[in-house]
């Protein structure tokens, strides 16, 4: 069985606490509308199907083992619900023949015609990259170990050698510096 | 809760950004709109708190009661006992054996009837 960072929360959902899968969802929206968004080419399109991979997800959460990562989990689900997509789509294509009426319904329902309502990731991407670039050479290479990496703090700790109280202290003060570059950005 | 939700958005767009796995843009209230749909549709189907619980123990106990009744008043042959004891022994049927069976064997019957006519004549 796979250890998972995501495990106590998922557990408590299935016992019935359901507002703890806003943490999911949160945790792993960008990700995930990211894949989906490979696969429709539409921003608008891409949080559909994202939004159903979340919800197909919370459905058979019951069944979930813990036999893989619940990220990896939830990726298969969103690859399925894309091809899906991609495969209705398809079939509307066959049936009707592209008009002028659908592009302009297709501008129309594009995400966030106001800046307010959504995150604009390209222009927050540089300066996160820019502040990790930044960053004192020991953090920057927790925050790579953990968040590219995907390493556990065990695993951080016997790589580098160092207790997991300074991992985890050091990887707090890195993220502390990164969401304060963000939080200057929107709030 | 709300704090620490912002929290962990914020740390999934650092972790998206790093591993260069992120859109130009995302809506701010997706996750509203992903847990708004959960609870108008699916909020029934964890909902294994105390008053589910008891609800299935209660159905099971009236659904067990129903088929117990059922059980004992339609299932079995309705039986009507007597208030008095019987003492009467049954009696084996005695009469008319012989005669039947005198009956039953008509050569016999008839070979019976010969002899007594062959006895007279003597």
């Amino acid at each position: 069985m796979i250890v998972d960072d995501d495990r106590e929360i998922i557990e408590s959902i299935v016992d019935g606490d359901t507002a703890k899968y806003e943490i999911i969802v949160k945790k792993y929206q960008i990700r995930i509308i990211n894949l989906c968004f490979r696969y429709t080419k539409n921003y608008s399109d891409a949080e559909e199907v994202a939004q159903e991979a979340f919800l197909k997800a919370y459905r058979s959460l019951e069944t979930f083992r813990f036999d893989s990562k619940f990220y990896s989990w939830l990726h298969r689900i969103s690859i399925n619900c894309s091809l899906n997509y991609i495969n209705s789509k398809e079939k509307v294509k066959e049936k009707e023949t592209i008009s002028e009426n659908t592009c302009l319904i297709d501008e129309r329902r594009n995400v966030g015609d106001r800046p307010d309502e959504y995150y604009n990731l390209s222009e927050l991407s540089e300066v996160i990259e820019k502040t990790f670039e930044g960053l004192p050479e020991e953090l920057k290479l927790i925050v790579k170990l953990r968040e590219i990496d995907d390493l556990s703090y065990d695993e951080i700790s016997n790589k580098i050698g160092i207790p997991i109280g300074t991992v985890r202290s050091r990887l707090h003060r890195a993220r502390e510096i990164l969401i304060k570059i963000i939080k200057n950005s929107y709030e | 809760m709300s704090k620490n939700l912002k929290e962990i958005e914020y740390l999934a767009i650092i972790k998206a950004v790093l591993k260069k796995e992120y859109p130009k843009k995302i809506s701010k209230n997706f996750s509203d709109r992903v847990m708004a749909e959960i609870y108008s549709t699916y909020n029934s189907i964890y909902n294994n708190n105390f008053w589910t619980y008891g609800l299935r123990m209660a159905s099971v106990f009236v659904f067990a009661t129903i088929t117990l009744f059922v059980l004992e008043n339609f299932a079995t042959n309705q039986v009507q006992y007597t208030k008095s004891t019987i003492t009467n022994d049954l009696s084996a049927p005695s009469k008319n054996v012989i005669n039947k069976i005198e009956c039953n064997d008509l050569n016999d019957n008839k070979k019976v009837l010969k002899d007594k006519e062959i006895i007279k004549c003597k």
